[in-house]
């Protein structure tokens, strides 16, 4: 298992060098730079700014100064007011990374818990019911709900507020997490429910009840924990997506968030924090792939790595 | 063409504005300075609606919102007034100017400190216009300053070596006679020269902070200041916080503790964030103007700003006169500003607009390129494509975005059902429309101008002068280049506007790279309680002074 894990680790670098390779060509071939303004400026000025930043060099001699740069940890600078990269990574992913954690917290005990209701009372209201809601939460787009959802308990009712996030202030905090969780929860529900029903239905569970065992005991201790693996496979990469900002809810919060700054950098061209937000994504993402695999292995002990 | 809501209270308006003159006025005189209204509190502290500044360096930064924040932490040696006129800021009086019109001297007022304490006087001015035509900090806007001698050699050495560049840098002809005299010699004389010195470029640079003329600008907490507010704060992404800048000497200190600039994208998520009482002063997009126009806290400016259809004369296609013609005279501008602005904009036909000073009189070129359906239709056929039969197409290149989207959509259907014509729609974001913009890579496209400074000249000179700088569209007539050339160092004003006017009818009515089709505003949600704040045609982002905004006292 060990070596597993420091093999997957390994294999994180020329995949992260591959991704960031890929990632650096494309974002040159974008017609439009950095100071490409709506506002023309003089080619002798463009000439003079693009020498400021070393955009006057070939590509591959700024693909290598960025390689160069990036193998001592330095992801570089910011076109917007010179900021340090990894400053802004940091500082964004912490307001994301507690959105999304307590969204993910949200999401995930909410729709895991529609989901075995629903699958526990098949077929009967609780089970319309549960559908039904993961149904609407799943058609309704973040933006839609976060707009209504402002403009009734924010600028109607004065409960909360529009702009901003401050961790333990609810007035800030509740609005963004519920827009944010309601399609995850949703998303959450409807495969906990399939999975659930199929667990239901496996011999070992017929046997556990004629074994007398109580319901609480069947679900708990058997069919819960051989339905977790769907549900796992879909909880990571939620859990990835969630505490990696979500641009939509960070955009329509005013939240300073990684998301916003990923989708700013690339309309603004910010080569530096494109790269950046990018090769964070993907870190993440593998990251977060790994772990799964490694929870495959605790939840079910029929698999194995080498 | 007065369509506009706003037009139809144009009386209204200018008396509005005659008031809003005289209230600066009377809050000008003396030593320059403004004070808040008497019935605002000591203290408080507001929120407003901003974007995130790319650069706060004045003698570097180009973006609308760059220049806003810059307009409340720095001051020049003069304030430009809404009306154009000068009103001296660090400079004592206005500049004594040689009778060849070349040499500018300017006395800087004395006992002026930055907002960390540091001396204030015409060295720092000296060291502001050196940065500005600095090779390393490359400004946006060193062409401002190209008639100053050798900026422009010492701007263009980028590849110079360092011990050149110092070279270079002696022979800027900026200098400081003494302390509070600063000196500068004009390559050519030039009319407009003295409202440039109102402008950012030639804002101070503190030299004893600074190592170096091409030194980075210190940035968040430490940026320099000396205006009525200093930076306090900065969060990425989020919010600048200013507070009141404690050696500010211009007039009476500001009445408001902090201003916090808040970073919101969404016009309509800044719109419900006033809405919740989060926000005290906030920018209306014109999709939602329907929801607020007729609020009490509604406020309006029209903006220096003309935005039109581009035609790139290097297109064959869009070589032909009358094509161009028919074009433009297919488009009814009143309806445009209905539909797709909600009345939000002045639907034009005038390149440059009415209030900046050498315009044409609004409304003289209708007759010319204006909606004429029956002319429209002459014109295409004159251009070879009777009721549009043979037309080979063309592609309208523009920004993404909702409001963009619908003007594409609305000249489409106007092309289509006035002339027959069909026309594809190219959108791109707004980097990618700027970059084929300057590359010559489209065939029409829906851009403009907005005003560095209020003159005729800065709407004509570079952008419509064979193979000028911003002259992207390709136009090239020697009678215009004639009349700007005129222009550019004609002392007589009456002369002057009369070359620019003439240059402006020649630009407009052969459309020769621009058809104009309306005229952008400013509006505002402003709370009632927050006094003082008088949006004017030199705005940007925000309404400029705020050393004027006070609270009311409760």
């Amino acid at each position: 298992m060990t070596g597993y894990i420091i093999r997957r680790i390994l294999w994180m670098i020329p995949l992260l060098w591959a991704i960031a390779t890929v990632t650096f060509f494309l974002m040159h071939a974008v017609p439009g730079g950095p100071f490409a303004s709506e506002k023309p400026v003089p080619e002798t000025v463009q000439r003079a700014i693009n020498a400021r930043y070393h955009l006057d060099q070939s590509i591959f001699e700024q693909y290598g100064l960025y390689f160069w740069d990036l193998a001592h940890l330095d992801l570089g600078l910011s076109f917007r007011g010179d900021q340090d990269v990894l400053t802004i990574l940091k500082d964004g992913f912490v307001v994301s990374a507690q959105l999304g954690v307590m969204s993910f917290l949200v999401a995930a005990g909410l729709g895991m818990g529609l989901g075995i209701l629903s699958a526990l009372n098949r077929n009967r209201p609780m089970d319309y019911a549960g559908v039904f809601i993961a149904t609407i939460g799943a058609a309704l787009p973040s933006f839609v709900l976060a707009t209504f959802l402002t403009i009734i308990f924010a600028v109607h009712l004065g409960w909360f507020d529009v702009l901003g996030w401050e961790f333990g202030n609810y007035r800030k905090m509740v609005l963004p997490i519920v827009s944010l969780s309601v399609l995850p929860m949703a998303y959450i529900a409807r495969v906990t429910r399939a999975s659930m029903l199929e667990a239901l239905s496996q011999d070992y569970v017929r046997t556990a009840r004629a074994k007398g065992l109580r319901d609480q005991v069947i679900v708990v201790r058997h069919t819960l924990r051989n339905a977790l693996i769907p549900i796992l496979t879909v909880l990571g990469p939620i859990f990835a997506v969630l505490i990696t900002g979500s641009f939509i809810v960070e955009h329509l919060f005013a939240i300073p968030g990684i998301g916003r700054q990923f989708v700013t950098s690339v309309q603004a061209r910010d080569y530096g924090v494109i790269m950046g937000t990018t090769l964070f994504y993907a870190t993440v993402v593998i990251t977060a792939n790994l772990l799964v695999d490694i929870a495959y292995a605790v939840v079910d002990p029929r698999i194995r790595y080498r | 063409m007065s369509q506009w809501p706003i037009l139809r209270r144009w009386p209204v308006l200018l008396a509005g504005a005659l008031t809003t003159l005289l209230v600066l006025a009377a809050c000008t005189s003396g030593d320059g300075g403004s004070s808040p209204p008497q019935s605002a509190r000591d203290g408080g502290d507001i929120v407003v609606h901003a974007g995130e500044p790319q650069s706060l360096d004045p003698h570097f930064s180009a973006a609308e919102i760059d220049l806003t924040i810059e307009q409340m932490i720095y001051r020049g040696l003069y304030d430009l007034l809404p009306d154009g006129t000068l009103r001296p800021a660090y400079a004592d009086g206005l500049p004594q100017i040689s009778d060849d019109g070349l040499v500018y001297t300017i006395r800087v007022k004395s006992g002026m400190q930055w907002g960390n304490g540091e001396v204030l006087d015409a060295r720092d001015f000296v060291f502001g216009i050196q940065r500005t035509c600095n090779p390393d900090v490359a400004g946006f806007f060193q062409y401002i300053l190209t008639n100053i001698g050798g900026c422009d050699d010492y701007y263009f050495a980028t590849e110079a070596s360092a011990d050149e560049k110092a070279d270079l840098l002696n022979l800027v002809t900026v200098s400081a006679a003494d302390n509070l005299t600063l000196e500068l010699r004009l390559a050519n004389p030039q009319p407009t020269f003295s409202t440039l010195l109102a402008l950012w470029p030639t804002y101070p640079a503190p030299d004893e902070t600074l190592a170096s003329v091409d030194a980075a600008w210190p940035s968040g907490a430490d940026t320099p200041c000396n205006g009525p507010f200093c930076v306090t704060e900065l969060v990425s992404g989020d919010h600048l916080t200013l507070g009141r800048n404690p050696n500010w000497a211009l007039g009476p200190a500001a009445s408001l503790d902090t201003i916090t600039l808040r970073f919101i994208d969404d016009f309509s998520v800044a719109l419900r964030a006033y809405q919740s009482g989060e926000l005290d002063l906030v920018r209306v997009g014109e999709q939602d103007l329907p929801l607020v126009r007729d609020r009490s806290d509604f406020h309006s400016q029209q903006l220096p700003s003309t935005i039109g259809l581009v035609y790139n004369l290097a297109d064959d296609l869009l070589a032909n006169d009358s094509l161009r013609l028919a074009l433009s005279r297919a488009i009814d501008r009143i309806l445009y500003a209905e539909v797709v602005f909600n009345d939000g904009v002045i639907p034009t036909t005038n390149w440059i607009p009415a209030a900046e000073p050498g315009a044409n009189i609004p409304g003289i070129f209708d007759g010319v390129i204006g909606f004429d359906l029956a002319a429209a239709k002459a014109a295409l056929e004159e251009a070879g494509y009777p009721d549009g039969d043979g037309f080979p197409g063309v592609t309208l290149l523009a920004v993404d975005n909702a409001t963009t989207r619908t003007e594409a959509e609305f000249l489409q259907n106007a092309f289509r059902e006035n002339l027959g014509i069909d026309i594809a729609i190219d959108l791109v974001d707004g980097r990618t429309f700027g970059g084929r913009l300057f590359e010559g890579d489209f065939q029409l496209a829906l851009s403009g101008w907005v005003h560095d400074y209020p003159d005729a000249e800065n709407w004509l000179n570079g952008l419509f002068n064979t193979g000028a700088p911003i002259n992207f569209q390709g136009c090239s007539n020697a009678e215009i280049d004639a009349a700007i050339d005129a222009a550019q160092f004609e002392q007589d004003q009456a002369i002057r506007f009369a070359l620019l006017q003439e240059a402006e009818r020649l630009a407009v009515t052969t459309l020769c790279g621009y058809a104009p089709l309306y005229h952008e505003g400013n509006f505002y949600l402003i709370n009632p309680d927050l006094l003082g704040v008088q949006p004017t045609l030199a705005d940007h982002f925000l309404p400029q002074f705020p050393e004027m905004w006070g609270l009311a006292a409760d």
